[in-house]
């Protein structure tokens, strides 16, 4: 299996620890993810104008060179998405592509990385690779970016491709309502208050289904609830101390993995008693 | 009169058929109807007229051709001689068919002889974004068919059956229950229920609406009535298994689940409950009728011990289901309703505790409660806050629900909030709605006394509904009065969910030939004025089978429906139509019939004789017969012949053959205004099976750019054989290299025909466009496109 591969900015920044664990990961299930060259930001929530931020993904789809393109950002994959699929509108293709070096053909297919492994490598053979079933609790967490726009790979409403891959690890997968709600994390910087809020919500409504982590897929989303537990702490005045764990880290820590390898000594919430209730 | 003979048989010999001999000299007289402009705004009738010059008929154009002054017209017409066939060109023969057929018959014409020909569903309805030249050019073409037809056609008696005096009642909630009571006083009555007793989704309910008195205390008498009438007999836990036989005469198999409990020996004395140690025999509530233990096998472990204990001897662990066999000339079907499951609705999370539909909501409260008809959370509390969110899975047109509004939730969630405030004064219900509908007499009012009582109405659909660790529910919804977003936390939230047909309601129809709509109610024979007839003349409906409806107009349907199934069994003789094999050449090969599936036709003297009665006239044996010896009558090879050879004749069309189910299809395809192209034309027949290559070639030959077969039955004896039709006619008509196709479509996929009578249409257009320049060269193309 052969990925191009589009890390996104928060790869090389914020997201180290989830850059580790998918290296660690991938490289271990046989699937090769082939960084395309000289990529460029996706745009993220941030730019407003249309056709700049199509633009913007067509040259990194131009880039995968027809192969299926990964991406493990839920905002690079939502963007792709629209892009790839605003793209069929062949007037808009044409007046892109002249300004593009590499011209896009429409020949690729976005994927993020929770899409490569529960549809196309399949939660079968990966069960086969699990050396240590996970015996926890955890909130399969999807954020609001992975489903939406509506796309083939999963509900926007109840999504359950999560759910399944937190069961095919041997942990249980709690009955979560926020599953789709945001994080706030693209408002922390314009409105730090409302974004603290809404994280706070999705921080109690996981606390109160005794999980012992929760599990996201986007780097954003751990940004806002690991690097920001504190914040909500300290702004409601509660104790949460709920571990935020990439799904790549949990796929990793079920393979027999060292902790450290998955980045899991990166974190900003402590993943201590996580780490020891897995068990070494 | 003699001349007329010759334009309209034309040169296509006919056959020496006994229909040849006994034609009389035709006089038709061809009516025209304006219809109020519903007509006459797409069509020019007067050019239509003049078209029809050289034809030697004569031709009347009408306002109104189903008024009085229009029948009239037609009846002096044929009682002073002037004419004597009738081809009319007005709305559906669905709707008006019967009636200019009895006027025909009082003014002394034989009925078989008045035709209609549909210009308004199948012409100024579907075609009115067309340009008029193709809807003129097309009713121009029907008209002509249907002259030729009438000319060529034969004056038939119908044949009269005994109808077996009896009825079934399928279905016994309110609207089966009143049926069947209605009936029963002058025909015997066979009523089934699918559930162990009675009271369908009615005696699941606290109060009614708008008097607030209870449910059971109005049906209960009515359930006993019907347990204690002598005219009818009642099966519960029973289902229709299999319908054979035909209108007025039908033989039908039932399946009985097993009770466990003989109905007739238990007194319910209660000592197999009291001994019962799994709680597996009991009675299903206080007021059950038929009044009776029964046994949950789930929870059974067979210890015996209700065995020894019945002083009766009427329990018996090991019945079995059984099957018997009935005999009726009707079926009413009240089969009612069920609600959707509301679980689709991802956001709205259910199923979880605290969170309901309506109907978990009133069983609480009912006669069926468990609770001690006491309003409860999970935890056993009384709910202080109760949301109502209407429109659940109804009024929903993104695909994933229902379209139709399900028509009581308005008022009976007022009446669910009326009861909270009243269990608790200081209780708060919030109804979150779309619309309040509360249309019909006292409903306004009532609506008018819940604002009154201090329920809180939020004008706004919920979009999501959040189960709470604590049990409790948060409901995020918009307030559009106040142009808002909001966020409250209910103790519980009780959802509307959308009511749709029961679950086996389209099997139970498909066994009757009654068309379903695309909702999945039962198609009426008219929506406005056959409201409980179906398009089976010997099958009726009543309740919410034809759609959600309050109690009050589930009991008026009842006694509609009664009233029809009366009417219907009081002639004691059904009419067959006369479009019946006549058998014109035999050598006793015998490939007739092995190929009729009614077991219609035998052998008798080296012969084939027919037994009209059994025949469904189907004409299967048409194209069976070897030797080409027989014919449906007024359905000849000749007679269609004739019609396809004149409706084309001016202009080329696709020709598109249709049996009356998927005609109906094409009416509602009509009456929803849904275009396609106006080269299609209808050619009416009993069943597509009469079609052999002679008639499809002919239709090539006189300028069809394509056939189409549409079959709308679904008698699989008949849908089963279709395919092997489909590949013999594609055969025999190989040498046109013309497209011919085959569908399958029900009554209610109207918008699936019109999608493909549109595809259909501009393939063929395409492919004789391509002959044509092929054939002629660039100029000639030119013109024909």
């Amino acid at each position: 299996m052969k990925y191009s591969y589009y890390p996104g900015c928060a790869q090389h920044g914020t997201a180290i620890d989830q850059r580790i664990s998918v290296e660690a990961v991938f490289k271990r299930l046989g699937i090769e993810l082939e960084e395309i060259k000289n990529w460029n930001c996706c745009g993220a929530l941030h730019v407003d104008d249309r056709t700049t931020r199509i633009a913007l993904s067509a040259r990194t789809l131009a880039g995968a060179k027809g192969l299926d393109i990964a991406t493990p950002c839920n905002l690079c994959y939502s963007n792709l998405m629209r892009a790839n699929t605003a793209l069929e509108e062949s007037a808009l293709k044409t007046m892109i592509n002249g300004a593009l070096t590499n011209k896009y053909e429409g020949n690729t297919k976005p994927k993020h990385l929770l899409e490569v492994v529960v549809n196309d490598f399949g939660l079968g053979k990966l069960a086969e690779q699990i050396k240590k079933p996970l015996k926890i609790k955890a909130v399969p967490y999807y954020g609001c970016l992975l489903t939406r726009p509506e796309n083939k790979f999963d509900s926007p409403e109840n999504p359950k491709s999560l759910d399944n891959l937190i069961a095919a690890l041997g942990a249980d997968p709690v009955k979560y309502y926020y599953k789709t709600k945001c994080c706030g994390g693209p408002i922390l910087l314009t409105n730090e208050d409302l974004a603290l809020q809404l994280a706070k919500d999705l921080l109690v409504m996981a606390k109160e289904t005794g999980a012992d982590c929760m599990v996201v897929t986007c780097p954003m989303c751990h940004l806002q609830l690991d690097a920001k537990q504190k914040a909500v702490e300290a702004k409601f005045n509660m104790k949460i101390e709920m571990p935020i764990i990439y799904f790549t880290q949990l796929i990793g820590l079920s393979m027999g993995i060292p902790p450290k390898e998955l980045g899991l000594d990166k974190h900003l919430v402590s993943t201590d008693k996580f780490i020891a209730k897995v068990g070494r | 009169m003699a001349e007329n003979k010759e334009p309209l048989v034309n040169e296509t010999p006919q056959k020496e058929t006994p229909s040849k001999i006994e034609i009389a000299p035709r006089k038709i007289g061809v009516y025209l109807c304006r219809c109020g402009g519903n007509i006459s705004d797409v069509v020019d009738l007067q050019s239509v007229a003049e078209s029809l010059k050289g034809e030697n008929v004569t031709v009347n154009i009408q306002d109104y051709l189903c008024s009085s002054a229009g029948q009239d017209k037609i009846k002096s017409d044929i009682e002073k001689g002037k004419i004597d066939r009738v081809v009319i060109g007005s709305c559906s023969p669905k709707l008006h068919l019967e009636t200019f057929r009895g006027m025909a018959k009082k003014a002394g014409a034989n009925p078989t002889l008045l035709e209609i020909t549909n210009i308004r569903e199948q012409a100024s309805w579907v075609h009115d974004k067309e340009g008029k030249e193709s809807v003129n050019s097309k009713v121009k073409g029907l008209i002509k068919g249907a002259v030729a037809r009438m000319g060529s056609i034969e004056p038939l008696v119908p044949l009269e059956k005994k109808l077996v005096d009896r009825t079934l009642v399928v279905g016994g909630g309110i609207a089966g229950i009143t049926t069947a009571l209605e009936i029963a006083d002058d025909h015997e009555v066979i009523l089934i229920e699918k559930q162990p007793y009675l009271g369908g989704h009615m005696i699941g309910l606290s109060k009614t609406f708008p008097t607030m008195d209870c449910s059971q205390c109005i049906l209960t008498p009515k359930m006993v009535a019907v347990h204690n009438h002598s005219g009818i007999t009642m099966h519960t836990q029973t289902e229709v298994a299999e319908v054979k036989g035909s209108p007025g005469d039908y033989s039908i198999t039932l399946k009985h689940s097993p009770r466990y409990v003989d109905i007739k020996k238990c007194i319910s004395c209660g000592a197999c409950t009291r001994k019962c140690h799994t709680g597996a025999i009991f009675l299903p509530f206080a007021q059950a009728v038929p009044q009776a233990y029964m046994i949950d096998v789930s929870k059974c472990d067979r210890c015996g011990a209700c065995v020894t204990i019945c002083p009766r001897d009427a329990v018996n662990l090991d019945a079995k289901e059984e099957i018997s066999t009935i005999s009726v000339g009707a079926v009413a079907i009240a089969t009612g309703f069920e609600p959707i499951d509301p679980s689709f609705i991802e956001e709205y999370n259910y199923p979880a505790p605290n969170l309901l539909t309506a109907v978990e909501f009133e069983d609480m409260l009912s006669a069926k409660s468990k609770t001690g008809m006491r309003l409860q959370k999970a935890d056993g509390s009384f709910p202080d806050r109760v949301a109502f969110v209407l429109c659940a899975g109804s009024r929903d047109f993104t695909g994933k629900g229902r379209k139709h509004c399900s028509k009581v939730c308005c008022i009976y969630s007022q009446k669910q909030a009326q009861l909270v405030k009243k269990m608790k004064a200081d209780a708060q219900a919030w109804i979150f709605y779309i619309d309040m509908r509360s249309a019909g007499r006292r409903f306004e009012e009532f609506y008018h006394h819940t604002q009154e009582k201090g329920v809180n109405y939020v004008r706004g659909k919920v979009a999501e509904i959040i189960p709470k660790q604590d049990g409790t529910l948060m409901v995020q919804y918009e307030d559009t009065n106040l142009g808002r977003k909001g966020r409250e936390i209910f103790d519980m939230v009780v959802l509307c969910p959308a009511l749709i047909p029961s679950a086996g309601t389209k099997e139970l129809a498909d066994k009757l030939g009654v068309p379903l709509g695309d909702d999945g109610f039962i198609e009426e024979k008219h929506v406005k004025l056959d409201p409980v007839n179906t398009l089976n003349q010997a099958a009726f409906a009543a309740g919410c089978v034809l759609g959600p409806k309050d109690i009050h107009d589930s009991v008026t349907e009842g006694m509609s429906a009664a009233h029809k199934v009366s009417q219907f069994l009081g002639k004691g003789m059904i009419l067959i139509p006369p479009e019946k094999p006549m058998i014109l050449e035999c050598n006793g090969c015998g490939d007739c019939v092995k190929a009729c599936p009614y077991n219609a036709l035998s052998l008798s003297e080296g012969k084939a004789v027919l037994s009209p009665l059994a025949c469904t006239g189907c004409g299967i044996c048409v194209p069976a017969c070897p030797i080409k010896g027989i014919e449906i009558r007024n359905f000849t090879r000749n007679q269609l012949k004739a019609q396809l050879k004149a409706m084309l004749e001016d202009a080329p069309g696709v020709v598109v053959f249709i049996d009356p189910y998927a005609y109906a299809a094409a009416d509602i395809a009509g009456v929803n205004r849904k275009q396609y192209s106006s080269l299609v034309r209808f050619i009416s027949l009993p069943s597509i099976h009469v079609l052999d290559g002679d008639v499809v070639n002919a239709a090539f030959e006189y300028g069809a750019t394509g056939v189409m077969l549409i079959e709308g039955t679904t008698d699989e004896k008949l849908t089963s054989r279709s395919d092997d039709l489909y590949k013999k006619l594609k055969k025999d008509t190989r040498k046109h290299k013309k497209p011919l196709r085959y569908s399958h479509i029900e009554t209610a996929q109207y918008e699936k025909l019109t999608d493909l009578l549109n595809v259909f249409a501009s393939q063929a257009g395409a492919k004789a466009e391509k002959k044509s320049k092929k054939e002629k060269g660039e100029e000639a193309s030119e013109e024909k496109v």
